[in-house]
């Protein structure tokens, strides 16, 4: 029996094979959906523990990576919306410091206008726009259709250009 | 109305959003991993057992509801 199908009967010693073969693979996943080594670390034991979990629903004819990225892109969001909940309740932003240049501040600016987008809308721009990743590509690891993230990138882009008129970045 | 483009949109991002960061992970975790399934293996099983009593003492209290569960089982 091979290890695709030994994992899906919960096997714990196929489990862990897999878990060394794609614990790099999920953990550099999380750090760039999250930008943040840390919760990465954390999300990546959680982001196992779900997948051992659904073992059973697990196919072992589709590739584990795949599914290993989806679920990985769903606690990403989980902790994205966490902390976009706590950061809305404390309002944080990046400092404005008295001797920031022109630069930095346009820089601080547009973060705080990116950091302003719902997290699934954040996730899709930043990919997008910043990562430069192809549709198809966000599509697979996010478990949506391309149609979606077209949808999504679009209304991230919309909202972007609002945000950035209210932080006063016009032209 | 606003006059940025999608392109300056792109280039705004791309100067103010610092890359991913690329620093190694804190240490092994399959240690805590293996932990948190060996206590979520427990868990359901205390879940089973509080099913199993509160089933027994539904048929003790009501014992009408035995009927109704050997038809459903």
């Amino acid at each position: 029996m091979d290890l695709l199908d030994r994992f899906a009967r919960g096997d714990l010693d196929a489990f862990e094979l897999l878990f060394r073969q794609f614990e790099r693979d999920v953990r550099g996943w999380l750090v760039r959906l999250t930008r943040d080594s840390a919760a990465a670390d954390d999300l990546t034991v959680e982001v196992f523990w779900r997948i051992y979990r659904a073992h059973a629903r697990f196919d072992p004819t589709r590739s584990f990576g795949a599914w290993a990225r989806r679920i990985a892109s769903n606690a990403a969001l989980d902790h994205l919306r966490r902390v976009s909940r706590e950061r809305g309740a404390r309002d944080v932003r990046p400092a404005r410091t008295p001797e920031s240049t022109g630069r930095q501040d346009v820089n601080v600016r547009v973060e705080r206008a990116f950091l302003q987008l719902p997290p699934m809308l954040r996730v899709v721009a930043d990919l997008a726009f910043v990562q430069d990743w192809p549709h198809d590509e966000i599509a697979e690891a996010l478990g949506i259709s391309r149609s979606a993230v077209k949808s999504r990138a679009f209304r991230a882009m919309h909202q972007l250009k609002d945000a950035l008129r209210r932080e006063g970045i016009e032209s | 109305m606003n006059t940025l483009s999608d392109e300056h949109v792109r280039g705004l991002l791309k100067a103010a959003i610092p890359p991913p960061p690329t620093d190694a992970r804190r240490g092994e975790i399959w240690p805590a991993l293996r932990r948190r399934i060996h206590d979520g293996r427990q868990h359901p099983l205390r879940i089973d057992y509080a099913l199993i009593a509160a089933v027994v003492l539904l048929c003790l209290l009501r014992p009408s509801v035995i009927e109704f569960l050997l038809l459903h089982l």
